[in-house]
C-alpha cells in the first residue's frame, strides 16, 4: 500500500527536519533494496513508519527497524552522505515464531495425511479387494446358472449324470469359497471405511496451527503513523488466552 | 464426506444377498434322461397280454408279452435314441434301435401262469441310459 503524496511528502519533512534540526544541512537518499520486495516497512530512527523504496534524509546517522510480514525486524544504522543516494541491501530473515509455525504446520499436515490418506487408500485397497471377490462370486454363481441351464439342455444321461454328481458340487464349493472370501473382503473394507470415517472425523475438530506475528505486534509499537493533525503513537499489548 | 461410507453398508450387504447358492442337485429331476428323472413316464405301458403259441397247430409256448409307447414329445429334438429292454426275470437284455420293436421279439417264453413276470424299459442315448420303467404282467392261464 502507498502513503498518500501528503503524507509522504510531510513525513520526509518531518524526517528531514527532525533529523537536521537546521534546514542549513545536506541531504542524501536511501533506496531500499529489501528482500522480500513487497510489503515491506521500516520506521526510521524509532518514530517514523515508512513503506517507500526511496527516502530522502538528512545527512548523518539514522537508524533503521525494517520489517515484513512472517519475518524478523532488523535493526540497522545507515550514513547517509549529502547529495549522493545509498542502496541498502538487505535479506529479512524468517522470524523465529514463523518458522515454528512452518514447523507445526508441515508436522500437522504430515500428521493429517498419515491419518487421512493412509487409511483411505486402505479402505479403497480393500473395496478394491471386495470387487474382485465379488466378481469372483458372481463369475461362480453365473457357473452355477450355467449348470442349471446345461442340466435342462442336458442330451445324454451320462452328461446329466457328471452334471449332478461332480460338476455342480465342484462349483457350489467354488461358489461358497468364493462368497466366504467376499465376506472378509467386504467385512474388512467396512471396517476400514468406519476406522477412515472415524479418523476423519478425529482429525476434523484437531485445531490447525495460526500463526501469529510477533514481530509485527513489535513493530506496530515501534510505529509512528503521521495524521493531517500531527502524528499518533502506536503500541500493542497481547496476552494469549488460551494458554 | 461420511454420506458415502454410509451408503457403502447396504450396497455390499446388496451385493452379497443377490447372488445365492439355490442349485441343489438333488431337486434336478425335470430332465426326462436323468436317472433321477421324476416327471410323466417316459416310456408307458400300453397292453399286456399273456398269448399261447401255437406250432402246427398245436400249442407250443406260453409266451407273456408287452406293448409300450416312448413319449418322444418329452425329449430334446432330434434325440437319437434306442430301446434298452431288460427281461427282469431271467436278466435278459434286448437292445433295439429308435424303432419300437414289435412285442414277439422280447417275450418270456414258457411262462407259469399266476407268475409275475417284470419288463424294464430304458432309453439309451449317446451310450448310456436313462431312468428304467418297470412294467409286470401277471402270466394268465
Amino acid at each position: 500500500m502507498r502513503v498518500p503524496a501528503p503524507y509522504r511528502f510531510l513525513a520526509v519533512f518531518s524526517v528531514v527536519m527532525a533529523a537536521s534540526g537546521s534546514f542549513a544541512q545536506g541531504t542524501g537518499k536511501v533506496r531500499m533494496k529489501i528482500d522480500p520486495e513487497a510489503n515491506f516497512e521500516y520506521v526510521v530512527d524509532h518514530r517514523f513508519r515508512m513503506r517507500q523504496l526511496e527516502v530522502e534524509l538528512a545527512t548523518g546517522t539514522h537508524h533503521f527497524s525494517i520489517w515484513a510480514p512472517q519475518r524478523a525486524i532488523v535493526d540497522t544504522n545507515v550514513v547517509v552522505e549529502n547529495g549522493r543516494t545509498l542502496e541498502l541491501a538487505l535479506r529479512l530473515p524468517y522470524a523465529q515464531g514463523f518458522l515454528v509455525y512452518q514447523r507445526e504446520l508441515q508436522a500437522y499436515r504430515s500428521r493429517r495425511r498419515v491419518q487421512r490418506l493412509v487409511p483411505a487408500i486402505a479402505t479403497g485397497g480393500t473395496a478394491l479387494w471386495a470387487a474382485l471377490s465379488y466378481a469372483k462370486m458372481k463369475k461362480a454363481h453365473d457357473r452355477l446358472e450355467d449348470d442349471r441351464a446345461a442340466y435342462t439342455s442336458g442330451g445324454s444321461p451320462h452328461q446329466i449324470g457328471v452334471l449332478k454328481a461332480e460338476t455342480i458340487p465342484q462349483h457350489k464349493e467354488d461358489f461358497k469359497r468364493a462368497r466366504t472370501q467376499y465376506g472378509i473382503a467386504a467385512g474388512t473394507t467396512l471396517l476400514c471405511a468406519g476406522a477412515t470415517a472415524y479418523l476423519f472425523w478425529r482429525t476434523g475438530k484437531e485445531k490447525k496451527p495460526g500463526f501469529i506475528d510477533t514481530e509485527k505486534i513489535r513493530f506496530d509499537g515501534l510505529s509512528w503513523t503521521p495524521g493531517p493533525n500531527g502524528g499518533t503513537w502506536q503500541g500493542g499489548l497481547t496476552w494469549d488466552l488460551t494458554r | 464426506m461420511k454420506r458415502p461410507w454410509i451408503l457403502l453398508l447396504p450396497l455390499i450387504m446388496g451385493f452379497s444377498g443377490c447372488l445365492k447358492d439355490d442349485l441343489d442337485p438333488a431337486t434336478l429331476t425335470s430332465n426326462p434322461l436323468d436317472p433321477d428323472y421324476s416327471g410323466p413316464a417316459l416310456i408307458e405301458l400300453v397292453s399286456d397280454t399273456t398269448r399261447i403259441v401255437y406250432l402246427g397247430g398245436m400249442p407250443a409256448d406260453t409266451v407273456v408279452e408287452q406293448v409300450v409307447q416312448v413319449r418322444t414329445d418329452l425329449l430334446p429334438a432330434g434325440t437319437d435314441w434306442k430301446l434298452y429292454v431288460t427281461l427282469v426275470n431271467t436278466g435278459e437284455v434286448f437292445d433295439y434301435g429308435s424303432e419300437i420293436p414289435p412285442p414277439d421279439e422280447r417275450p418270456y417264453h414258457h411262462v407259469v401262469p399266476g407268475t409275475s413276470y417284470c419288463f424294464d424299459y430304458q432309453l439309451k442315448v449317446q451310450f448310456s441310459l436313462t431312468k428304467a420303467w418297470r412294467y409286470c404282467t401277471v402270466a394268465q392261464p
